[in-house]
């Protein structure tokens, strides 16, 4: 284990950090996975019954099973799995003997649920005072929702995005593919990996806690100012940008097209992917104000033009005219898509019961230390005996352990 | 005094829009020194957009600028004349990052691309935005976070399945390639302070926004599955939805994973024998009558206020939650404990809330260090504190029009 963290070291952003990993929702997950994807050793510690996250689906082929799970596999990717019962005093040990050599630990459990096994931030803090803990919940570790239950549909609508979502004529619309969780991960992964920083600096590590509802209500753009500038509370309009138009989601013969102009040139590109060359050059465009006041009006005229064709062919078009367009992708069009697979955006991964696939692999490229997919999600209890050993237990111990429901 | 996990640390930052004026908010908010290479002839169209302090729109009194660029400075620079180039140069050497969210093509027509940012400081950590990244096919297209949301997948998945695909009410990509950048970027910095050595963080929007899709190109390549959108459903336990409350357009979140929570919602909404109801008593039943389920909890929660509703059922340990308005948020209870949000006072806009951090550092909390800056309000601050210039070097600058 050891000879693998200097190996890859060299050449990778987290090689010398190992990841003790206690979560296992989407908050949580893509945190840790964001470190093991950028070379981190990233011990996921699991109960004995496996992690919850084996539960959920989809599975392959529709076969459940707890190795099954694509939900699993997508976010525990180059992870090694512990399995290890905290619920047991020896499990607890183990566990702290671990936490002395490593440099972050991340956890998604109940506000206070850690510290009540004795293994809070203060206790471990004690252990190894360079550690970084990063705890993720739906409302963070203080204040009157502390201890509410959570889940991305519950922070979509308490962080304020759900309102301004959706069209007008439906209730408030949740965020596809999970949104909330995914832009907590990526907060808690910013401020870990500034913690890390900080440390290497310091030599002292810290307790971050990361609130689900306010990473969501950071990212409203500009609603909570609008508010706060003019008392104005924004009501969910649809894909309309509140501001720039043509920014919508328009109809087109197989299916849809996102576009976003801002300036009058790319406006004018807009009117030239639907053929309305008199739109092209009527004045009104040139002026953000007036063209987004008469959208009402102008859009039918775009979309009748964009009705006559695919989203692929208007999209490679509509970019050549100089339009900010895309066409609104589903999975296969990702999975397919030439620019991703020529930009390494996907790596093929083996797993011994899913078999071979292709996944997302890292998507930021770094020239000096890119994203590297060392292996497939781990299955249950894979490295247990590997880790053990690497903390000085020896087989007769391990078997004990095996025993007494401890691992 | 408060700790700054990035003191120390200083970026030439020529990002503007959302993107990049997003990630250096939160690197400013945890204290690296921001400089915002700015110029009257091409400002950031941000400055002009709403929400404004004031009727007139006036400079300065943007809502939308001022808050994702306070804890930064902006000097003014004509970026066309060369003497302008010189300091920016000075200050790419004196400086740990460049951040930039041009197109592709942006930086290298500044005459600062990769090869001369290196020239100028081999240590330098360079973070740009592109839509697409500089490799691939795609690269010199244009491309802003609501189109981006559309090209990357998001918005196929949001909404209902009755209807057009929506987009996220607000835009999602230039936010979370924002946050990716942040994380890439002190990553990056770490490895330069322990091996000198600097990169450069490619990072395409679009691309970090696919990376968001959840298990959509897994199940594709593993099952042949194309995932589809189900407004606020969820399609493997039930209940899951939103819930209409007392009053006009008001509602409640409620999502339901296990059998016992969801005894825990069958008695907290006065009708315990739901759960030992054949329809109801398991999650796939569950999920196959998922309608007349909503139904019934429906008319439990249109009784009550979407707060009550809330509180109702979390205090039976039950997932559920309202569905805030921004105002509501502002003043809500919890969010006023936490200390979220902040408030400071700007010199045109006067006393404001704002947003803060979105998360607590025990030792170095992250907070807003100034108000955005008015434009180019810092230049004369840069050119004489951190490049040594004189009041008349200034003066003459002024007088031949480069801080402009």
């Amino acid at each position: 284990m050891a000879e693998d963290a200097e190996s890859s070291s060299a050449m990778s952003l987290f090689g010398d950090i190992l990841v003790i990993d206690l979560t296992s929702a989407i908050r949580g997950m893509h945190c840790t996975k964001m470190f093991g994807d950028y070379g981190a050793e990233v011990i996921l510690v699991e109960p004995i019954g496996g992690s919850p996250a084996r539960r959920r689906g989809p599975f392959a082929n529709g076969k459940r099973g707890p190795e099954t799970s694509l939900h699993f596999a997508h976010y525990n990717r180059n992870k090694k799995s512990l399995t290890l019962n905290l619920h047991k005093t020896r499990a607890r040990e183990i566990l702290r003997d671990l936490v002395h050599s490593a440099d972050v630990l991340v956890e998604d459990w109940p506000v206070g649920a850690l510290d009540a096994l004795g293994l809070g931030f203060a206790e471990l803090h004690a252990i190894n005072p360079r550690l970084v803990m990063c705890s993720i919940t739906g409302f963070g570790q203080t204040g009157p929702y502390a201890g509410f239950k959570t889940s991305n549909i519950v922070e979509d609508a308490m962080g304020g995005l759900m309102g301004i979502t959706g069209p007008v004529d439906k209730p408030p619309t949740m965020t596809g593919a999970q949104q909330a969780e995914h832009i907590t991960a990526m907060h808690a992964a910013f401020a870990t990996a500034t913690a890390l920083l900080y440390r290497d600096l310091q030599n002292l590590g810290q307790h971050i806690d990361v609130s689900a509802q306010e990473c969501v209500a950071n990212v409203l753009e500009n609603a909570i100012e609008q508010y706060t500038y003019t008392g104005v509370v924004r009501k969910r309009a649809g894909s309309r940008h509140p501001t720039a138009w043509p920014c919508t989601v328009f109809p087109c013969k197989d299916g849809y097209i996102g576009m976003c102009c801002t300036q009058g040139k790319e406006v004018r590109g807009a009117a030239l992917l639907a053929e309305d060359y008199d739109l092209a050059d009527d004045p009104v465009l040139q002026n953000q104000f007036e063209r987004r006041a008469r959208a009402d009006e102008l859009e039918p005229r775009l979309i009748a033009g964009y009705m006559k064709y695919g989203k692929a062919e208007l999209f490679h078009k509509g970019q050549a005219l100089g339009c900010p367009i895309g066409m609104t992708s589903d999975a296969r069009d990702l999975a397919e898509d030439p620019h991703l697979n020529e930009v390494g955006f996907f790596a093929e991964f083996e797993h011994p019961v899913i078999g071979k696939f292709k996944d997302i692999a890292a998507p930021v490229y770094f020239t000096e230390t890119p994203g590297v997919m060392r292996s497939a999600a781990p299955l249950l209890g894979q490295h247990t005996a590997e880790i053990l050993h690497s903390v000085g237990l020896g087989e007769a111990e391990l078997s004990f352990l095996r025993t007494d429901g401890i691992i | 005094m408060l700790k700054d996990a990035l003191a120390g640390f200083r970026c030439v930052d020529f990002s503007w829009v959302f993107a990049g004026p997003y990630c250096g908010q939160l690197l400013g908010d945890l204290g690296m020194e921001m400089i915002k290479i700015e110029c009257r002839k091409r400002m950031d169209v941000v400055r002009n957009y709403p929400p404004f302090a004031f009727e007139d729109r006036r400079l300065n009194s943007s809502g939308y600028w001022n808050t994702h660029n306070r804890s930064k400075y902006s000097i003014n620079l004509d970026m066309k004349s060369e003497k302008a180039r010189e300091i920016i140069t000075r200050l790419i050497a004196m400086s740990d990052l460049v951040l930039e969210n041009f197109s592709a093509r942006g930086m290298k027509a500044l005459g600062f691309d990769y090869e001369r940012l290196l020239e100028i400081n081999p240590r330098i950590v360079y973070c740009s935005m592109a839509g697409f990244g500089h490799r691939g096919p795609y690269k010199n297209y244009v491309a802003y976070g609501p189109m981006q949301e559309s090209q990357a997948g998001i918005v196929n998945l949001t909404g209902w399945p009755d209807g057009q695909p929506s987009r996220v009410g607000t835009s999602y990509p230039d936010a979370a390639g924002g946050v990716s950048a942040a994380f890439s970027i002190v990553a990056a910095l770490r490895l330069a302070r322990r091996t000198g050595k600097g990169q450069w963080i490619d990072l395409g929007q679009t691309l970090t926004a696919v990376a968001l899709t959840d298990t959509a190109v897994i199940e594709y390549t593993v099952n042949g599955d194309v995932l589809q959108r189900n407004g606020d459903l969820h399609r493997f336990f039930a209940p899951h939805n939103i819930y209409p409350c007392s009053g006009d357009d008001q509602w409640c979140a409620i999502s339901v994973e296990s059998d016992s929570e969801f005894a825990s919602l069958a008695t907290a909404i006065g009708q315990p024998e739901l759960a030992q109801d054949a329809r109801f008593a398991m999650n796939a039943t569950r999920i196959q009558n998922r309608q007349a389920l909503d139904e019934l909890i429906s008319r439990w929660t249109a009784q009550y206020d979407h707060y009550d509703v809330m509180h109702r059922l979390q205090a039976a340990g039950v997932a559920a939650g309202a569905v805030l308005s921004t105002g509501e948020f502002v003043e809500d209870e919890h969010i006023k404990s936490r200390g979220f949000i902040e408030s400071f006072d700007h010199p045109v806009v006067g006393e404001k809330l704002y947003p803060g951090v979105p998360f607590k550092m025990s030792l170095t909390p992250g907070y807003i260090h100034r108000p955005a800056p008015c434009l180019g309000a810092d230049t004369e601050y840069i050119l004489k504190n951190l490049l040594g210039m004189s009041d008349e070097q200034i003066k003459q600058l002024d007088d031949e029009g480069i801080l402009v």
